[in-house]
């Protein structure tokens, strides 16, 4: 009778251990989970604001906004005056 | 009672062994199946779309890159106020009536997923999860941006849908490279719970996306930009209704910019007639006019029956041919012109008597070596152009008109490679647009195409100092900038509709390489039907000009003293 008392209450602590063990193992995952999940969706912030970056620099780059900058800068773009000869000269 | 007994025996293993047998059907016989079914609920497998490839300008910035977008979507059954939350989206979507209707009215049905945009901006994302409508939602989707404008539409097309929905490129270097710029959707499998939640320490599989590669291109974009504001401004000031121009280096055939208008924003196209998609530059046959007879004159030099100093017999008047009469532009003659004067004064009469030393079958000869009537190679997609006749097809008259560049018909591309031989001495260039791709796994230079020797060097010389002396002493040298050597020739070339020539309607060019002794860049401009002066000597060729002196400046090339 005693024995078999023994022989529950080990099998109960080793029950008990291995509950634990599950617990903190499952535990553990989550946390991981948890990093992972937030380092993940960092990561995935980090890109779109690279990628915003990137549009930023390349719109700062275009030619036709530098060319704007100029204008308002007081620079003036070549300006060609064609005058156009007497009738009598037409070419083909 | 044995009876009873044994009965009962069979009658349990009979049960027996028919449950064993259905379980063997179902364990053995249909495991296969039945697995397969638990698979499709119990994980899924998605595409993870690959990113597009770049299209780069010569000096790595893009011409066309990509953004993350998104798809705009309600579900209207979770929508708390179906009028209020129409106003905040269509007042957002600026949205016609008619859209508000359509929006209203889909809004009212049991659909659970409708879709209100496409293509939505991260910052207008954002500035619509602030309204906090419930239902409202957004899906990424892939955007390609144009950050210089839609100035490079025609070269590098766009990206639409095929008819399964996929993305596929249409038109110039989004459309010839498709494939490459591409790349290879990935694959991903996960297993899910009947929630349809991910389980993350389930079965996972992964096959990461092969990115598009990108293109770098020859494309200069201050180039580009110049050219683009040029032919703006001179389709305005002429009241044109369209025209081209490109700029190629005759010694590489790579393409420095290249325009056409009327054209279309690549990141709207469905909002353009398509029409407007196919790029006139590599598509668009028209008959060149005067700006062919340098082609006809450097055959004549290469087959040696003309010289510079060769006087034409039969440049006193018109020439009849048949029951047609060939006059010069303005019935005035020279007689006793040189071969040299008969580029100067654009004589179409001393053309016919190159034309005729030089011999039907030269002629056709030499103008096939030029490229015309074959496609040029050039990588763009879409590329069409008009064939030539057998030789046997042709007649006096039209083997004559083609002398002066009327009768045969020709890309503008087909132009500026033709001439880019001249500028080359003597040999003929592939065009090309892409010079390398590039991506993780690949850094690859495009090799040029050998190029194909169709002159000497001595003819291609003399031509051009025909040229030059055209450009000094003809009416374009109002607008030649001083100190420049440039070789050129104008044309004002008729169109032809139904069997004759529209009185009215005309294509003015100029087409033209500078240094004429080291040329680093040729280019044509044609502008379509201008006015009120339809010429080119008064349109296309000042057009050339202004333009021309950009390029000197950006280019840094000095004037010579001599010059």
């Amino acid at each position: 009778m005693l024995k078999t008392k023994q022989v529950i209450l080990s099998l109960l602590i080793l029950n008990l251990q291995i509950v634990a063990i599950q617990f903190f193992l499952s535990s553990k995952y989550s946390q991981s989970g948890n990093r992972l999940s937030s380092t993940s969706s960092k990561l995935e912030q980090v890109k779109l604001e690279n990628q915003q970056l990137k549009m930023q620099v390349y719109s700062l780059s275009s030619i036709s906004r530098i060319y704007r900058l100029a204008l308002s800068s007081g620079y003036q773009p070549a300006i060609t005056l064609t005058l156009n000869p007497p009738q009598v000269a037409l070419a083909p | 009672m044995n009876a009873r007994y044994s009965f009962l025996i069979i009658i349990f293993w009979t049960f027996g062994l028919l449950i064993l047998g259905r379980l063997f059907y179902w364990q053995v016989v249909k495991a296969d199946e039945l697995q397969e079914q638990a698979s499709r609920q119990q994980s899924t497998w998605l595409e993870i779309p690959s990113p597009r490839g770049e299209i780069l300008a010569q000096d790595g910035y893009p011409l066309v890159t990509n953004e993350d977008r998104y798809l705009l979507y309600v579900n209207p059954r979770q929508l708390a106020s179906k009028s209020t939350v129409i106003d905040q989206i269509a007042n957002w979507l600026s949205a016609s009536d008619s859209a508000r209707l359509e929006l209203s009215r889909s809004l009212q049905t049991d659909l659970l997923w409708y879709v209100i945009a496409h293509q939505v901006s991260f910052s207008e994302k954002t500035a619509l999860q602030k309204l906090d409508i419930p239902g409202l939602g957004f899906e990424p989707e892939p955007g390609r941006v144009y950050p210089e404008g839609s100035s490079s539409a025609h070269i590098t097309g766009f990206v639409g849908k095929n008819e399964s929905g996929s993305f596929l490129g249409y038109f110039g270097l989004e459309g010839y490279y498709d494939r490459e710029l591409s790349g290879h959707p990935g694959r991903f499998y996960q297993e899910h719970d009947a929630f349809n939640r991910p389980i993350l320490i389930g079965s996972q599989f992964r096959q990461s996306p092969r990115p598009g590669h990108s293109l770098m291109t020859s494309i200069d974009r201050t180039v580009q930009f110049t050219i683009s504001q040029a032919l703006s401004e001179g389709i305005s000031r002429y009241q044109a209704e369209g025209g081209t121009i490109t700029v190629m280096d005759p010694k590489t055939g790579l393409i420095s910019g290249m325009v056409a208008h009327p054209g279309y924003d690549p990141s709207t196209y469905n909002d353009f007639t398509q029409d407007l998609y196919k790029n006139p530059v590599i598509s668009d046959s028209y008959e060149p006019g005067s700006i062919f007879k340098v082609l006809v004159m450097a055959s004549a030099l290469d087959a040696k029956v003309v010289k510079a100093d060769t006087i034409c017999s039969i440049c006193t008047g018109p020439v009849i041919i048949g029951d047609a009469a060939i006059r010069s532009w303005n019935d005035k003659y020279y007689p006793n012109s040189t071969a040299r004067d008969i580029i100067l004064h654009s004589d179409n009469v001393g053309m016919v008597f190159v034309s005729r030393l030089l011999g039907k079958s030269r002629t056709l000869d030499y103008i096939r070596r030029f490229g015309i009537g074959s496609k040029t190679g050039i990588d763009l997609q879409e590329e069409d152009v008009t064939p030539m006749r057998p030789n046997d097809k042709w007649y006096e008259i039209d083997w004559a008109t083609t002398s002066f560049g009327q009768g045969i018909a020709v890309t503008p591309m087909q132009m500026v490679r033709a001439v880019g031989a001249i500028a080359n001495g003597g040999k003929l260039v592939t065009p090309r647009v892409v010079t390398k791709i590039q991506g993780d796994d690949i850094n690859k230079i495009i090799p040029l195409d050998p190029p194909a020797n169709i002159i000497s060097p001595e003819s291609a010389a003399l031509i051009t100092q025909m040229m030059v002396n055209g450009v000094n002493n003809g009416e374009v040298r109002y607008y030649k900038p001083k100190g420049y050597l440039i070789a050129g020739k104008t044309g004002t070339a008729q169109i032809p509709i139904s069997g004759h020539y529209d009185p009215d309607k005309v294509i003015a060019s100029f087409i033209g390489f500078a240094p004429a002794d080291n040329p680093k860049f040729v280019m044509l401009v044609t502008l379509n039907n201008p006015k009120p002066s339809p010429w080119g000597s008064t349109t296309a060729a000042p057009l050339w000009m202004s333009v021309a002196k950009k390029l000197f400046a950006y280019y840094k090339i000095p004037s010579s003293i001599h010059n």
